[in-house]
């Protein structure tokens, strides 16, 4: 008797279950970003519409290059639908605390994806995701700095002005690899 | 006129249906309350989702005649199906019946696999 779950993929149900949900949570992930964009660029903050539209496109990076391994390992990678997306915000700092609050759902999202990976003893998509556990470190630094010059800076008087224009330089240097 | 008979392995057996795979069309046919249906396996699994996801204690509890029935309709399934309570139990159970025989068909194959390497 044939083995028809393997037929065509060795991924297995599981697996591409979990990735179908990472690329829908990729694609929510861009849209969300490109509408605090719209929100900065509303209110006047240019520097960091920029900063959150450079943000979106790497998020729909993410989901493509998810969308793509799914896909050539034979499995279905589905388009995501994305429903409603929040499109007012309290404030400025607001939305770089939603910023940081996403990284880490994100980071939670793919250490499952790794846990899940060990469980089903799938180490070619555990290998795969490994760049993204990397790629995680710098994303989540560079939310939690922006929110942290809200400290430093203050928003008292120019201080928002400041903050806005020091987003887009915040740079991650991995200074012990490579 | 030449006939050709189906070859179909069992995979599941139960009270109210059953489930076999036709290793030819790398199809699964499941019969249940009076018809067969074929499946691609995706549409086998979206099926089995689909039945996982319905609530049977909400449906045992609500009072509504609404709730008396469940209408399942997948993707890659040309039938429609309208269940009652019990059948859906049943059904629930036949699907991950053969979802589970058909894993453990799997690991056989992978065994194999390794044996032969």
């Amino acid at each position: 008797m044939k083995d028809l779950l393997r037929l065509r993929t060795s991924l297995t149900e599981v697996i591409e279950q979990t990735l179908n949900e990472q690329i829908k949570m990729e694609a929510e992930a861009s849209a969300m970003y490109l509408a605090m964009s719209s929100w900065c660029d509303r209110n006047g903050f240019d520097f960091s519409a920029g900063y959150f539209k450079k943000q979106s496109d790497e998020e729909r990076e993410h989901m493509l290059r998810l969308f793509k391994y799914v896909s050539d390992m034979g499995g279905r990678a589905v388009s995501p639908a994305i429903g409603d997306v929040q499109v007012e915000y309290d404030s400025f700092r607001n939305v770089f605390e939603m910023a940081l609050q996403q990284e880490i759902a994100v980071t939670q999202s793919f250490n499952r994806i790794a846990d899940r990976c060990q469980k089903e003893k799938d180490y070619v998509t555990f290998s795969f995701i490994q760049w993204f556990l990397k790629e995680q470190i710098e994303e989540e630094y560079v939310a939690r700095r922006a929110l942290e010059l809200f400290e430093l800076i203050g928003e008292d008087g120019t201080g928002r002005y400041e903050i806005d224009k020091r987003v887009p330089k915040i740079k991650y240097e991995n200074t012990y690899e490579d | 006129m030449k006939q050709t008979a189906i070859q179909t392995a069992e995979i599941y057996t139960s009270e109210t249906g059953a489930v076999y795979q036709c290793d030819r069309s790398n199809r699964l046919i499941l019969s249940f309350a009076g018809h067969a249906t074929v499946l691609k396996v995706e549409a086998f699994l979206r099926l089995k989702r689909v039945v996982d996801s319905i609530d049977l204690q909400a449906m045992a509890n609500s009072p509504a005649r609404c709730s008396d029935y469940e209408i399942v309709s997948v993707c890659g399934c040309d039938r429609c199906f309208v269940l009652t309570l019990t059948e859906l139990i049943a059904l629930k159970e036949l699907l991950a019946s053969a979802r589970f025989m058909m894993e453990l068909n799997s690991m056989l194959h992978q065994c194999l696999n390794a044996e032969l390497v």
